[in-house]
């Protein structure tokens, strides 16, 4: 078991957020967010993607002048020759670590310090030791693991890098078919990049009225905020190094200082789980898949 | 489809017992019985039925054929299948699931002709309750390649007298009702009706012989028992 | 071309084989499988009995194990390839690595499929199974158009498979955790998507009401066509928006008018779903595509089909094979 101090990171923005406010936030995160690994990058669509890019290098080195790791995420769902291209181009160029999201990564990146993202599937130490051995040097696990696995690949780790997302909307399904416009009426080529309406995705509800999903373009998010800042001490013991926050558009610094708070002082859990359902306000927190029940319920 | 494929997919006896099964004349109580027997000989022919309900354990299905007067109630018991007869709007409570629909859907499901999820998604069947429960047991006939003609008529030994009874003057009646089942349902039931009420009559005679003859066995048997002689052992 | 059709019971792999399956593939009956529903699937005995029954008719059965085994508790998936292997079906369908690294290395003699739920969508991931696990066949996910199955199957160096007809995921699959979140199953872990034991269906004065555990799927007014309420397949409101179907249509996948264009992308076989519909299901569909593929082999038209009534919302689509679904 590794001794070293948990290290708190922030995952990817997964929504379409127009890109000075992306870069404005990344700089905000540089200057005051105790996190120490910050991933960039479009996973969700690869058509929001040019946007983002021009400002990529210059965040990347306000983060790393701030001692942030910074580790670069690829598209989760990857099916056209040009979405090939650019993974290749940046599996094979990038100076930095890259977070593989996709498969079709893996082989460019056997010579190079990668991280297996949370959408390639990891749910046994079988898996998880073919990452190790095939030089991943960090596994981030699925949201829809229970305790009893975590606690199992964990142990199986033995001290490895392993990563649990503990914040934010769970990213839960990824399609061909972008959602966001087709509740537009609109199909994915012409778009008009309605995505960018909901910073925080789409609510989406039954006929009943009763909130149910999130839309985020061509993904499917739990409609819920997962927390896991209850259970972060229990995570620690078995195992995990590595904690995710995931982007919203609320006051993630002050989120961070809670996650940093409590995983540097557990005592403190109780009190802080109250102050994060006052930042939080979307929806209410939920850690239901942690603890082997539907995973839009909060387990006290 | 046409009238006359849907006639021709028609499973095998069915309309006719079904016809059969309509009449009012036949008791609640012979009915049961008939349902047991038939329930029974499914169990000894399809044992793997049994093996695939297991794991529902206790459940009671109230299958409620839309155009009949009476439901049936099945009880299930760790794969063991009994069966009550309830006449319409009799109370039925604690029921797992409940499952409507014409009769001809559930015997063609019984049968295997007709895909249950097409039924469903038609709206021909009605399902509410335990939709596991509904799907094991449509999972676990359909397992096996069940023919209503084996259980009624193929099975090795002679017929128990009851249903030989019932089933063969109706099933001289088929292959004349695959022909056009709608209007030969209007034209037989009178004459259905009066025969079954003489049939109910023949039945109990039956039934009294049958007793009767259970007792002289069980006498028989006593007394060989008694003298040192085992009936069946040679 | 070959016809790859679904058995949940021997009596369905009895019809498969009647209407001219060239393989049925089938599951264990326990969470080895994305099928895992009560009452269905092959105890082990069953399954020498059908592929005994399938290799007298020169025809082969492939097993699914194609769930993620679960971390710490891996025999049962062991035990599921051993048995597959002992037995001698044809191939296996897997998806998760350390499955198609135990078996790449228990049994390199039995042939190893990657399942739809590997959702393994271009050429660089499946060579990367094919580099790692020598597999010889991909199912691609349904998430791909006709025009780029043909580039994909040109670019990779094994057989690919595709879906034709049955019910359609309108995620990726192997990569969607909606069931779990709203019911707790999922298919990765415990092979079910909206499980049974979560649905239930309620008369609401003229509508049929249908919901996944306290979450309304779809209200169906009477006589309209109802569905099974997989939870991507209902009635929501987006923001602001009126009721409509976000995700997807209570539909099933039909690729018939696609036919002649699919086998001309090269594609190896084509796969029917459905092994937990019942056999008249499996007889009508399979028998409908036997009738087909032979069709267009020939160089015939297509023969009519009515597959109408078995599809679910009684409705059809050839989904995202063609790019307007997107």
């Amino acid at each position: 078991m590794t001794s070293a101090a948990p290290q708190l990171t922030l995952g990817p923005v997964l929504y379409n957020w127009p890109a000075e406010k992306r870069r404005d936030f990344y700089f905000r995160i540089a200057d005051e967010a105790p996190i120490d690994v910050v991933y960039i990058g479009e996973i969700t669509c690869s058509k929001r993607a040019p946007f983002f890019s021009p400002y990529i290098p210059e965040v990347c080195e306000r983060l790393e002048a701030a001692g942030k790791e910074v580790v670069l995420s690829t598209l989760a769902l990857v099916m056209s020759r040009r979405e090939r291209k650019e993974l290749n181009e940046l599996a094979s160029e990038s100076p930095r670590p890259i977070e593989a999201n996709d498969l079709s990564a893996i082989n460019l990146l056997r010579h190079k310090k990668h991280v297996i993202g949370p959408f390639v599937n990891v749910y046994n130490e079988g898996t998880l030791e073919h990452f190790y051995e095939s030089g991943a040097s960090r596994v981030v696990l699925s949201c829809e693991l229970p305790s009893t696995s975590v606690a199992q690949l964990g142990k199986a780790a033995n001290g490895r890098e392993l990563e649990v997302q503990t914040f934010g909307r769970l990213p839960l399904a990824l399609s061909a078919r972008c959602y966001h416009a087709r509740s537009h009426n609109l199909t994915k080529d012409g778009c008009q990049y309605v995505c960018e309406l909901n910073p925080d995705g789409m609510d989406v509800r039954t006929l009943d009225g009763t909130p149910f999903l999130a839309v985020n373009g061509t993904q499917t998010m739990s409609y819920t905020m997962n927390s896991l800042l209850g259970e972060l001490d229990h995570l620690k013991e078995v195992g995990i190094t590595h904690f995710r926050l995931w982007p919203h558009d609320m006051d993630m610094v002050e989120v961070a200082h809670l996650f940093r708070n409590v995983l540097d002082n557990p005592e403190d859990s109780k009190k802080s789980l109250g102050l994060l359902q006052e930042i939080v306000t979307i929806a209410p927190l939920s850690n239901g898949f942690f603890h082997s029940t539907e995973g839009f319920r909060m387990v006290e | 489809m046409t009238d006359t494929r849907s006639a021709a997919l028609l499973p095998p006896f069915s309309p006719v017992l079904l016809t059969g099964f309509a009449m009012r004349p036949l008791p609640v109580k012979l009915m049961s019985r008939l349902l047991t027997i038939f329930l029974g000989r499914m169990e000894r022919l399809y044992p793997e039925i049994a093996s695939r309900l297991a794991p529902l354990g206790f459940c009671r299905f109230h299958i409620i054929p839309t155009d009949f007067s009476f439901s049936f109630l099945i009880i299930l018991e760790n794969g063991k299948a009994t069966a009550k007869i309830l006449s319409e709007g009799q109370a039925v409570s604690n029921t797992t699931a409940s499952i409507s629909g014409d009769i001809c859907s559930f015997t063609k499901l019984l049968e295997g002709s007709v895909d249950g999820d097409s039924l469903f998604f038609t709206r021909r069947l009605v399902v509410e309750g335990d939709t596991e429960a509904v799907l094991t047991l449509r999972n676990a006939v359909d397992s096996v390649d069940l023919s209503l003609k084996h259980i009624l008529t193929g099975f090795t030994g002679p017929l128990p007298p009851l249903l030989k009874k019932v089933t063969t003057p109706l099933s001289s009646l088929h292959r004349a009702a695959l022909k056009d089942f709608d209007i030969l349902q209007k034209s037989l039931i009178g004459p259905v009706t009066r025969r079954i009420s003489q049939m109910d009559e023949e039945i109990s005679r039956q039934e009294k012989l049958l007793i009767q003859q259970g007792k002289e066995i069980r006498k028989m048997q006593t007394m060989r028992k008694h003298s040192g002689v085992v009936i069946g052992e040679h | 071309m070959e016809l790859v059709c679904p058995a949940g019971t021997p009596s369905a792999l009895n019809a498969a084989l009647k209407a001219g399956a060239d393989v049925v593939y089938v599951g264990f009956r326990d969470e080895t499988n994305a099928r895992n529903f009560p009452g269905l699937n092959f105890s082990p005995d069953e399954l020498k009995v059908a592929v005994a029954q399938a290799h007298s008719m020169s025809r082969q059965v492939y097993v699914a194990i194609n769930t993620y085994p679960e971390a710490g508790n891996l025999p049962p998936w062991h035990r599921a390839v051993d048995i597959a292997a002992d037995i001698g079906v044809d191939a296996v369908i897997m998806a998760d690595i350390g499955l198609l690294d135990y078996t790449a290395r228990h049994h390199p003699q039995l042939r190893r499929h990657l399942s739809v739920q590997a959702s393994a969508s271009n050429p660089e991931a499946i060579n990367f199974y094919r580099a790692t696990f020598d597999i010889q066949r991909v199912v691609l996910p349904r998430v791909l158009t006709v025009r780029e199955i043909a580039e994909l199957t040109g670019e990779v160096e094994v057989e690919t498979e595709v879906f034709a007809f049955g019910g359609m995921c309108v995620m990726a699959e192997g990569r969607c955790s909606l069931s779990s979140y709203i019911t707790g199953k999922s298919p990765n872990m415990n092979g079910v998507c909206s499980p049974a034991s979560h649905v239930g269906y309620e008369q609401r004065g003229q509508k049929l009401v249908s919901k996944l555990g306290d979450f309304t799927i779809n209200a169906y007014p009477d006589g309209e066509a109802a569905g099974y309420p997989t939870l991507c397949k209902g009635r929501f409101i987006g923001q602001d928006s009126d009721p409509s179907y976000l995700f997807e249509e209570p539909t099933s996948l039909n690729v018939m008018a696609l036919l002649p264009e699919l086998i001309k992308t090269g594609v190896k076989a084509l796969k029917i779903e459905g092994r937990q519909r019942g056999k008249a299901y499996v007889a009508q569909v399979v028998s409908s595509y036997r009738r087909a593929i032979d069709a267009v082999l020939r160089g015939d038209a297509l023969p009519d089909s009515n597959l109408g009534s078995i599809t679910e919302g009684a409705r059809s689509t050839a989904g995202a094979y063609q790019k307007n679904w997107r």
